[in-house]
């Protein structure tokens, strides 16, 4: 039994943290303030150390990562606080585009690819009602992660009787998108599909995509919870009020024992899923979710006044963890749909 | 024990409605519906504030010889009550609630001549600077000092979340006049006028996108000695009676019982996952039954106060109780909001304001626009005016006797 990292994990983690270096929040607001709030030069960076890449299959052009190894570099860009969308741009058109010959552009960081999955009046449903006819797909597509800046939108259809994902370009006729900007300063985007020509469905499997997807944005709430806690930690430590640092009031002590005791269940429900034992993958992010967000809230509150500002990386780390929280699924439906099953 | 109204308070309550219905303009309503800040922008607080002053009914907290309305507590409860249900616009508190009152009680004749008319007319606009960045929680150890030089006072430091000091023409400041003292001994209350070379104000934005918050820098500012509240070493004491009026000066229960209502009725429309509306999703209708049973008994609590205040007992500590409550309710119904508008609550405009003609598009609908502004803003609840952890100790201390 081992619960430590491999070497090659160890090494995607340590090249991970370098990139996102010291986390300052100018950079991050820098980023937001591109078009589309993207920066296309550190999504480069990062597809250059082959971050992306790990998601691909080697036959696909990629490294052939295992889930734990993305879970790997997924955490550490929540340590890092990355204002990089690796999840939903990188992995999860890596996975699902697979050996089609635009991966390789995705793998390159030179196509910014996305998930087009969400409907307007469908909640958190990932079986698709926008179906195909003739050759065309023609409906609405809302909160797709990032499409403000994606050139590449992976739409999700019903097609023959069973959920398929298309690729569909972003200049592609009778395709309107428009941006908004969401939680985390990244902007997503609502689709109106007219009639969209589309080609072959890709051939790797949605649902089964999703919850690799949901496993890997549970690794990143736990490294965003991590960076919470010890940014709080190390506040705790040095913010003096009553002539003495606020870290030795033991109810401050108490909170921030039960943050970290949080963040450890929370550590141990992601090695779990990793393992493929128990729970399945939306129940472990909503606990999950449920447990980073807890932290971040409290991560705001011991900071006071300071913590509301948009200048901490507490802030960002917050909203990062509210969205996360929500894609592919909130806490309550996750954990709703383990206890029916359990049943 | 009763909860009957008599046949005037009733009365009263009825002019009150139809006074809302009257003079409440649309654009108002918008506006305070669509401010996801805890303090509602100016341009809205003004035209309002003008209407209740025109009415006689602008400052509930003040005595009726400065331009209260002389009202009981429960008259005062049944206005806020009815103001919460037609979605008025939150009042600017710094000058209404806070400086107001301290005026009337500690000014003199001519402080109160000067000062209180130019509140109720909203020519002046005042902002708080009690806080500093060493001098948060630990408010008696604030250093911005004042030092008298003739017939003025010199002032040097600097304030922070000074809410709206973009917008305010004065600022009411406490301030160091005797650093040889004991820590809350040497501190006094100053009226200091914000246009002037010696300060600076600095935005800070919000988690949100708002800006409400500054940091105020004083470099040699001057005021004038007469603008001194109470006697030099005074100003402890009366902080402490301003952030009484500021902890438990409202009635926050019907504005959370009228949130919830407006969730439960949106609810209606929201599909959930599995079949039905959200509104009967299980899970869901049971945290709303669970946060109405909260704020319901608050409101209560809340009356309790009001009727011992009515028959001439002091408030007391009981205050920090509804502070406390009352912040995390707040937390509570955002907290709902955002968990049933789903993928809608996480749209996040930078743009402001969310009213009026300039306003960005929502995705959805507006309630699902405000919901994550609204949840990140109002995580300040439980830290202004006293955090959490103060409320309880102060809770601990003076109520439970530990
Ligand atoms: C939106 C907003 C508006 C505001 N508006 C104004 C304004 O207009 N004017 C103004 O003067 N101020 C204003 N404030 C400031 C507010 O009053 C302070 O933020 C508050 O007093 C807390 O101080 P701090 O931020 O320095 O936090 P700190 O005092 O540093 O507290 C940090 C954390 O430590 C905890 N803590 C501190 N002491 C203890 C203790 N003894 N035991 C246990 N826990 C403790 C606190 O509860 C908090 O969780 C505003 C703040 C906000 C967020």
């Amino acid at each position: 039994m081992d619960f430590d990292l491999s070497e090659t994990q160890q090494l995607f983690r340590d090249t991970t943290l370098r990139f996102c270096g010291p986390g300052d929040t100018a950079a991050r607001h820098a980023a937001r303030r591109q078009p589309g709030g993207f920066d296309r030069a550190r999504w480069q960076e990062l597809a250059g150390l082959g971050l992306i890449g790990l998601a691909a299959g080697e036959g696909d052009g990629g490294l052939g990562g295992s889930l734990g190894d993305c879970a790997t570099v997924a955490q550490a860009l929540g340590e890092g606080l990355a204002a990089e969308p690796w999840l939903e741009c990188g992995f999860i058109p890596a996975r699902l585009l697979a050996s089609r010959a635009a991966a390789a552009d995705v793998i390159a960081g030179s196509t910014l690819a996305t998930l087009a999955f969400a409907e307007p009046g469908r909640r958190f449903r990932t079986d698709p009602a926008l179906e195909t006819a003739g050759g065309k797909l023609s409906g609405a597509k809302t909160f797709v992660p990032c499409g403000g800046a994606a050139d590449l939108f992976l739409v999700t259809a019903r097609h023959e009787g069973r959920s398929a994902v298309f690729a569909v370009p972003r200049d592609a006729a009778g395709l309107t998108v428009q941006g908004y900007p969401v939680a985390d300063g990244s902007h997503a985007a609502q689709l109106v599909l007219d009639g969209v020509a589309h080609g072959e469905p890709l051939a790797a499997d949605l649902d089964a995509v999703i919850d690799e997807a949901r496993i890997v944005a549970a690794a990143e709430l736990v490294g965003l919870a991590r960076r919470l806690l010890a940014d709080t930690l190390e506040y705790v430590k040095t913010r003096e009020q009553f002539g003495q640092p606020i870290g030795r009031f033991q109810v401050i002590q108490h909170r921030l024992v039960d943050a970290y005791a949080r963040v450890e269940a929370a550590q141990s429900a992601l090695y779990r899923a990793l393992l493929r034992l128990g729970a399945p993958p939306a129940a472990v992010k909503g606990f999950i979710a449920d447990a980073a967000q807890w932290v971040g809230q409290q991560a705001v509150q011991l900071h006071g006044g300071m913590g509301m500002t948009d200048e901490l990386a507490i802030g960002h780390g917050l909203k990062r963890i509210v969205l996360l929280g929500k894609l592919f699924g909130d806490a309550a439906g996750g954990i709703a749909a383990y206890g029916r099953e359990a049943a | 024990m009763d909860l009957d109204f008599t046949p005037d308070e009733l009365a009263f309550q009825a002019e009150v409605r139809t006074f809302l219905a009257e003079r409440l303009s649309p654009r108002l309503r918008e506006a305070a519906a669509n401010t996801p800040s805890v303090f509602v922008e100016p341009d809205i607080t003004r035209e309002w504030q003008a209407e209740l002053h025109a009415k006689g009914w602008l400052a509930t907290l003040w005595p009726r010889e400065f331009g209260g309305p002389g009202w009981t507590p429960v008259q005062k409860y049944l206005f806020e009550k009815e103001c919460a249900d037609a979605g008025a616009p939150a009042l600017p508190v710094q000058g209404l609630k806070l400086v107001g009152p301290v005026i009337c009680k500690f000014g003199t004749p001519e402080q109160q001549a000067r000062f209180l008319p130019r509140i109720l007319s909203g020519e002046d606009y005042w902002c708080q600077g009690y806080s500093e960045p060493g001098a948060g929680s630990d408010l008696a150890s604030l250093a911005c000092r004042a030092e008298r030089r003739g017939d003025k006072y010199v002032i040097n430091g600097t304030k922070i979340w000074t809410t709206h000091a973009h917008h305010a023409n004065w600022i009411f400041a406490l301030v160091r006049t005797d650093a040889s003292a004991r820590k809350q001994d040497g501190i006094s209350f100053l009226l200091i006028p914000m246009d002037q070379p010696g300060i600076t104000v600095s935005a800070i934005v919000s988690i949100a996108n708002d800006h409400e918050l500054n940091q105020t820098f004083f470099d040699n500012a001057e005021t004038g000695v007469e603008n001194l509240i109470g006697a030099e070493g005074q100003g402890w004491t009366i902080a402490k009676y301003l952030l009484e009026n500021e902890r438990g000066g409202s009635c926050a229960a019907p504005s959370l019982l009228a949130e919830l209502g407006r969730i439960e009725r949106a609810a209606r429309d929201v599909p959930a996952d599995h079949g039905g509306m959200m509104r009967d999703d299980p899970h869901f209708a049971q945290r709303l039954a669970q946060l109405r049973l909260e704020a319901e008994a608050f409101e209560i609590t809340e009356l309790r106060i009001l009727a011992d205040l009515a028959k001439g007992r002091p408030a007391g500590p009981q205050t920090s109780l509804i502070k406390l409550v009352g912040a995390n309710l707040r937390q509570a119904v955002d907290t709902l909001a955002i968990d049933l508008y789903g993928y809608e609550a996480m749209q996040l405009p930078t743009a402001r304001p969310l009213y009026g003609n300039a306003a960005p598009e929502p995705i959805g609908s507006r309630s699902a626009q405000l919901a994550l502004p609204r949840w990140l803003n109002d995580r300040a609840w439980t830290i202004f005016g006293g955090s959490d952890e103060v409320q309880k100790t102060i809770i601990a201390k003076q109520v439970l006797g530990l």
